[in-house]
């Protein structure tokens, strides 16, 4: 790993040294991107980091102003190139994904229909789990705007991104995580008022 | 196993239909009533519900997260208490399915280092 220090890579990439220090960037985010990438995500084709790290070094000279030092610049430079990645495979993964198609997905292994999970519940907490069920349902449809609705769903049912869901609904990540932080707030403050917990209903469906 | 009529079968493959991408735009999404009804399985219904539990009344976004999450990183990478110096980091980490992954990444990139 190059030994510069923070201030030593700023100046380089504002003066003279500015195409070799480059160079050497891109080398070293290169390497993290493999190695953040590496197990988590499936890449056709090796050479897409190498786009990656050239978009994320146009980003990291386009906000070399904002470097605020509140880590090492390598630590901000690397983390851009992780977004820039990760916005990017989000968008290629999903891309002919249906917001409609939200059913659990079969690979992750953990989805049972109700019915077939419930046959080894005893009659009452069969009984008690429907009413619960059936309170959450009334949470959703209720409680929440159509967006909230929409938003928490693809979310929460399929695992869908913020990021992608958030392109779908015509608006940010940023601007989702609050419609979700909303949507949460307000189903809270409505089990507040009748007088029930998430842990009660959580421990409804523990085994 | 839960009955689909046809109708229904014919819109879902309708919109999974990549020609007809359109479709994404109509008022009938993910968050219908009945849409809900099919998906509330035990599994989503705790993760839902786990979420209301952890939720606080003051929780920063995503880009919040993003302007902080470098030097966490740094932090834990340090064995240095990160989660009590920035709790609305961690916090927002753990709610977060998307920050999390970046920041899982980032520390990876860096141990590569």
């Amino acid at each position: 790993m190059t030994k510069r220090t923070t201030e030593a890579w700023l100046t380089a990439l504002r003066g003279p040294e500015q195409a070799r220090a480059l160079e050497e960037l891109r080398t070293i985010l290169l390497r993290g991107l493999r190695a953040g990438l590496s197990g988590r995500v499936r890449l056709e084709k090796q050479d897409i980091l190498e786009d990656f790290v050239q978009e994320a070094l146009l980003k990291v000279m386009d906000h070399l102003d904002e470097f605020r030092g509140e880590s090492h610049f390598l630590t901000w430079a690397h983390k851009i190139a992780i977004r820039v990645a990760y916005s990017e495979l989000r968008r290629l993964r999903w891309r002919d994904v249906s917001l409609q198609d939200l059913m659990p997905a079969d690979s992750e292994g953990d989805y049972t229909p109700p019915a077939l999970s419930d046959r080894t519940a005893s009659p009452e907490k069969q009984a008690v789990r429907q009413e619960m069920r059936a309170l959450v349902r009334t949470l959703l449809t209720e409680h929440l705007t159509e967006r909230q609705r929409r938003a928490m769903v693809a979310v929460m049912v399929r695992g869908m991104p913020l990021e992608e869901v958030a392109r779908r609904m015509g608006t940010n990540r940023n601007a989702l995580y609050k419609l979700l932080h909303d949507a949460r707030k307000r189903l809270r403050s409505v089990l507040h008022e009748k007088g029930l917990s998430p842990q009660e209903i959580l421990a409804v469906f523990e085994d | 196993m839960k009955r689909v009529s046809p109708l229904r079968k014919f819109w879902r493959f309708l919109k999974t239909s990549p020609w007809l991408p359109w479709l994404d735009a109509s008022p009938r999404e993910a968050g219908d009533e009945d849409t809900v009804n099919d998906m509330l399985t035990p599994d989503v219904l705790k993760k839902m519900v786990r979420g209301i539990a952890q939720t606080r009344d003051e929780e920063i976004t995503c880009e919040e997260c993003f302007e902080q999450v470098d030097a966490f990183a740094e932090m834990v990478l340090a064995g240095k208490p990160a989660a009590e110096a920035m709790p609305l980091v961690e916090h927002h980490l753990s709610m977060c399915a998307d920050c999390r992954a970046e920041f899982e990444a980032l520390l990876d990139a860096l141990r590569a280092a």
